[in-house]
């Protein structure tokens, strides 16, 4: 193989990625075999193994930047080299797109910055994809919302009713003897029945009163528990996968 | 040499030297230089001369000579920070690992 063959390959070799990034690399090795001279020729393509090989790095080094561009990549370099651009830039460092700005053959020392961020085209999905589900989202928010709702205005009527049951039958009981105790002086068995009923009814008031304590310190705490229960399972569930 | 290049200190040694000639230098000889001190395949030395020029710590630009354009790279500030994040953590590095492998730890 010579220069031209192999320069040929690797051209081929090359046509999946963006043109810009094709012409790049191609005149760097152009050039490389340029400056090696003829009489190294030989020696350097020995170096270079094969035009797979070198288009393999080639596509490598693009997939490095692409990783390091959203931030997903596994390896610890990019992370590493991220830290060391925020250590002195106070800022986080992003990699630039690989597929904009094409600054090849731009002479003088600027090169033109090249832009940042996520295609145009992902943006404008990600915004029809919210509103395209918005109906959906929205829904499952009010149904949840609802919910919340109701457990919270249940717990409240049952605190007013049985509270409010609970002192009414309590005073109308502390009347009910009173009134019972002093009619024992002018009717006996009536007063008595009366005080009787009234002990009654203070029973029950009791009885109410200590519902609505028992809603307000346990059931309505447990029911907060619940909801937060549900609301980690549902949560760590998604985010276990 | 039995230990490995990583692409950190690869990015490091690059960085070095380019950063040596003010005016710039070019890709054959940067391999030349890199491969003075580290055994580099040849076709190791682009993608990383390309990432750093992404990453706007060099810039490139072409000049003339013996009658072809000859592309040249030159350190920016940015590359200049980033070099001196590299030799601090470097000396830091190399030195515990002297330390250790000497027999006794040196503190910094």
């Amino acid at each position: 193989m010579n220069k031209a063959e192999f320069m040929k390959e690797l051209e081929r070799l090359l046509q999946n990625i963006p043109e810009n990034e094709r012409i790049e690399a191609l005149n760097y090795y152009e050039e490389y075999f340029s400056d090696a001279g003829e009489e190294n020729e030989q020696n350097v393509l020995a170096e270079l193994e094969s035009p797979q090989k070198v288009a393999d790095n080639i596509k490598d080094g693009l997939r490095a930047n692409m990783d390091c561009k959203d931030n997903t990549s596994g390896s610890g370099y990019n992370s590493a080299y991220q830290s060391g651009a925020a250590y002195q830039n106070g800022t986080s460092y992003q990699g630039s797109t690989i597929y904009q700005g094409n600054t090849f053959y731009q002479s003088g020392p600027s090169v033109a910055p090249e832009k940042e961020g996520m295609p145009a085209w992902a943006i404008v999905l990600i915004v029809l994809g919210c509103i395209f589900c918005s109906p959906v989202i929205l829904g499952a928010l009010a149904t949840v919302f609802g919910m919340l709702v109701a457990i919270f205005a249940t717990l409240f009527g049952i605190i007013v009713g049985f509270g409010g049951a609970g002192l009414g039958l309590f005073a109308s009981g502390l009347v009910m003897i009173v009134i019972g105790v002093i009619d024992i002086f002018h009717f006996p068995f009536a007063g008595m029945a009366l005080a009787g009923c009234g002990l009654l009814l203070l029973a029950f008031g009791i009885l109410f009163i200590m519902l609505t304590i028992w809603v307000c310190g346990w059931l309505i705490p447990a029911t907060c528990r619940g909801i937060a229960w549900l609301w980690n399972k549902i949560f760590d569930k998604n985010k276990g996968r | 040499m039995v230990f490995n290049t990583g692409a950190a200190l690869l990015d490091a040694i690059v960085l070095a030297v380019v950063s040596k000639e003010p005016e710039g230098t070019y890709g054959y000889k940067i391999t030349q230089d890199v491969r003075q001190v580290i055994e580099l395949s040849e076709s190791t030395l682009y993608p990383v001369l390309r990432r750093l020029q992404k990453d706007e710590c060099m810039v490139v630009y072409d000049r003339e000579c013996a009658g072809r354009n000859r592309r040249y790279y030159r350190i920016t500030e940015k590359g200049m920070n980033q070099l001196r994040v590299y030799v601090n953590e470097w000396t830091q590095y190399s030195g515990k690992i002297s330390g250790i492998l000497e027999g006794g730890i040196r503190y910094e």
